[in-house]
C-alpha cells in the first residue's frame, strides 16, 4: 500500500529545488498557494501554471511522478468540478434539465477550480518530494521562533519530527500485523462494510499497543541520553541561507507583485 | 504437503520509481514432511520467500505450487483462504499480533476464522496451548499481562491451533534468552516428530540448522544458491564464507582441531560433525578417551548452555 503513495515521500536528488533552503520552500509554498487562490483571470492563471511547471522542471523529477501523486485525489477533483458545472447558474445557459444547468459561468468556474486543485497538489508534492521531513520541521521551528513565548515551538517541532520519523515505521508495522492476521484467516477485502471494519480490530489493537510501547521506550531512551526539553539546546542541523535562496526569494517577490498588479 | 517454486521472481512496487526485485529465478522444492531450513545473510530474500509459502505474496513471475493449488501473478484472493489454514505462519516477533482480551480467545481466533464452532475452537486452542507449554491458569488472563516469552508462546499456539500441515517459522527464537531458545526449538522439534508436520525454519543460527533441519536452502542476492542436506551445505567452509555464512560452532571447532592435529578425523564431508553430540562421539572414538560420568543433575538445556 505504501508503494503507491507518492504524497509525503522524499526522493533524494541534487536539483535546484533540493538545494533551496527549507524555510524558503515552506514560505514559498504558502505564498504560492495564496497566489493560486488570488488568480481569478485567465492571464493570472496562465502565469501560475507556468510558474508551477517551472518549479516542477527545477525539481528534476519527471512529470509522471507528479501525475501519479494525483491519483488518490482524482475522485475529489471530479466530484467538485462536476458540482461546479451543474450547480452554478451564471452566464449564458447552454443546456438545462430541471434544476441542473450547464452555463458558461459554471464551466469557467469549474475550469478555475480544476486548475487550482492541480496546482496546489503539485506545489505540495514538490515540497515533500524535494525536502526531507526533518528539514521541514527545522524550517517550521526556525520560522516560528518569534512566537516561541506564546506557543511551545520546540515541543511542537519535536513532536512533528518524531511523528514524521515514525510514519514509515508504523506503516511497516501495520503491514506486518495485517499479514500475520491474514495468515490466521482474517479477510480484509471481503464482506459488507461492518465486517470489513470489524476485520481491522485485530490490526488496530496490536498497532496501538506497539505504539504505546514504542513511545515508552523512546521516552526512556531520550531521558537516558540527557534530554530535558528545549531550553538551552544547541542544534546539529543548521540551516544556511545561500545566494541561491536570495535569488529564489526575489523571484517569489516579483511573482507576487506581478500577480497583485494584474 | 509439498511446496514447489517454479522460476519464481518477486518485485516490490512493480512499475513505480521505487521498484525493487527481491527474488529472481527461484527453483526449489520443500518436500512433504521435511524440516527445511532457509539460511542466508540479511537482505537475501528469506522473509520474502517465506511469505510466498502461504500466498501472502503472489509471485510477479513464475509459479508456486502449494499442494494441488497453483499460485501465480493473477491468482484471485478468495481461493487463498484454504491455503492459509494448511500453511501456518509464525512471523518474526509474533507476540506483536496478540489482540484479544484473554489468552484462550486469542488462540481460538484462528480456528474460528476458518469456520470452527466455539467449542471445537476452544478444544483446539487448549491443545495448542498445552503443546507450547502454557499453564491452564493463564488461559483467562489478558495476553498483555504475560512475559515476553509467554506472549510469544501464545502467539505460536494461535498458529498451531489452526492445525496446519506446514509450519513456517521466521526466526522464531530472535530476542529470546539461551534457555528460552533451546526450549522453543525443542518444542518445535517435538511438534515435528509428534504431528508429522512439515517445518520451514528461517534462521541465522547455524547450530539450529545443524541440530534440527534435514534439508537446507541457501539464499543469496534474491536467489537460491544451494540446496541439500546440512552435511552437503556445510561441507565447504570457504564457499559459506563467500556467501556471508558460517559453519556451526561444533564443525568449526572440529575443522580447526583437524588442521592442528594434522590428521584426518573424518573420511568424507558427510561425516563432518555438525552438532556438539556428533563432535563428542568423534573425539571419543578418534582420541581413545575414557568415558566420563555424564553430569546428571543438569537439564539437557542447561548443559547445552554450559557447552557454548
Amino acid at each position: 500500500m505504501k508503494d503507491n503513495l507518492i504524497i509525503g515521500r522524499y526522493i533524494p536528488g541534487n536539483s535546484i529545488m533540493h538545494r533551496f533552503d527549507p524555510r524558503l520552500k515552506l514560505v514559498g509554498l504558502i505564498v504560492m498557494m495564496l497566489l493560486v487562490f488570488a488568480a481569478t483571470t485567465v492571464a493570472t492563471n496562465i502565469i501560475m501554471i507556468v510558474a508551477v511547471l517551472a518549479l516542477v522542471l527545477m525539481s528534476g523529477i519527471s512529470l509522471g511522478v507528479f501525475l501519479k501523486g494525483l491519483r488518490p485525489m482524482i475522485a475529489i477533483i471530479i466530484f467538485t468540478v462536476a458540482l461546479q458545472i451543474l450547480f452554478t447558474h451564471t452566464g449564458d445557459v447552454i443546456w438545462s434539465w430541471g434544476f441542473l444547468a450547464l452555463t458558461t459561468g459554471g464551466l469557467t468556474n469549474a475550469a478555475y477550480i480544476f486548475v487550482r486543485f492541480l496546482l496546489i497538489i503539485f506545489l505540495s508534492t514538490i515540497l515533500t518530494l524535494t525536502t526531507q521531513p526533518l528539514a521541514i520541521t527545522d524550517a517550521m521551528e526556525s520560522l516560528l521562533k518569534p512566537v516561541k513565548n506564546i506557543i511551545p515551538v520546540h515541543e511542537i517541532a519535536l513532536m512533528l519530527s518524531i511523528a514524521l520519523r515514525f510514519v514509515p515505521t508504523l506503516l511497516e508495522e501495520a503491514e506486518k500485523i495485517m499479514n500475520a492476521q491474514r495468515a490466521r484467516g482474517v479477510d480484509f477485502s471481503e464482506g459488507n462494510i461492518v465486517q470489513r471494519v470489524k476485520a481491522f480490530i485485530p490490526v488496530l489493537i496490536p498497532l496501538f499497543i506497539s505504539a504505546f510501547n514504542r513511545a515508552y521506550d523512546l521516552a526512556t531512551a531520550m531521558e537516558a541520553r540527557g534530554y530535558r526539553g528545549g531550553e538551552g539546546r544547541s542544534k546539529y542541523r543548521l540551516l544556511h541561507w545561500e545566494n541561491i535562496d536570495t535569488i529564489g526569494a526575489i523571484v517569489l517577490v516579483i511573482l507576487t507583485v506581478v500577480m497583485i498588479v494584474l | 504437503m509439498e511446496i514447489v517454486f517454479k522460476n519464481v521472481g518477486y518485485t516490490y512496487g512493480l512499475g513505480t520509481p521505487f521498484a525493487f526485485q527481491a527474488l529472481r529465478d527461484i527453483n526449489v522444492t520443500i518436500p512433504h514432511g521435511s524440516y527445511t531450513a532457509i539460511i542466508g545473510h540479511t537482505g537475501s530474500g528469506k522473509s520474502t520467500i517465506t511469505q510466498h509459502l502461504n500466498a501472502l505474496m503472489q509471485p510477479t513471475e513464475g509459479q508456486v505450487l502449494i499442494g494441488d493449488k497453483v499460485i501465480s501473478a493473477g491468482t484471485k484472493a478468495k481461493d487463498l483462504k484454504a491455503i492459509r489454514q494448511k500453511v501456518g505462519m509464525v512471523f518474526q516477533f509474533p507476540e506483536g499480533q496478540l489482540f484479544e482480551e484473554s489468552v484462550i480467545k486469542d488462540v481460538m481466533f484462528g480456528p474460528m476464522n476458518f469456520g470452527d464452532s466455539e467449542e471445537v475452537a476452544r478444544q483446539k486452542a487448549e491443545e495448542a496451548l498445552e503443546d507450547v507449554g502454557i499453564d491452564p491458569e493463564l488461559f483467562e488472563r489478558s495476553p498483555f499481562e504475560l512475559s515476553g516469552g509467554q506472549m510469544r508462546r501464545v502467539a505460536i499456539a494461535g498458529v498451531i491451533a489452526m492445525k496446519p500441515e506446514v509450519l513456517v517459522l521466521d526466526e522464531p527464537t530472535a530476542g529470546l534468552d539461551p534457555k528460552g531458545r533451546i526450549e522453543m526449538m525443542t518444542m518445535f522439534d517435538e511438534l515435528y516428530k509428534k504431528q508429522g508436520l512439515t517445518i520451514v525454519l528461517v534462521t541465522h543460527q547455524m547450530e539450529d540448522v545443524a541440530t534440527y533441519a534435514n534439508h537446507v536452502i541457501v539464499m543469496d542476492g534474491g536467489t537460491s544458491v544451494k540446496k541439500g542436506t546440512p552435511a552437503e551445505v556445510f561441507a565447504d567452509a570457504s564457499w559459506l564464507q563467500e556467501h556471508q555464512l558460517s559453519l556451526p560452532d561444533a564443525a568449526d571447532f572440529a575443522t580447526r582441531l583437524q588442521a592442528q592435529a594434522g590428521k584426518f578425523l573424518w573420511d568424507s564431508a558427510d561425516d563432518m560433525p555438525l552438532t556438539v553430540d556428533a563432535l563428542a562421539d568423534l573425539l571419543m572414538a578418534k582420541f581413545d578417551l575414557p568415558m566420563a560420568d555424564a553430569p546428571s543433575n543438569l537439564e539437557k538445556g542447561d548443559q547445552a548452555i554450559d557447552e557454548r
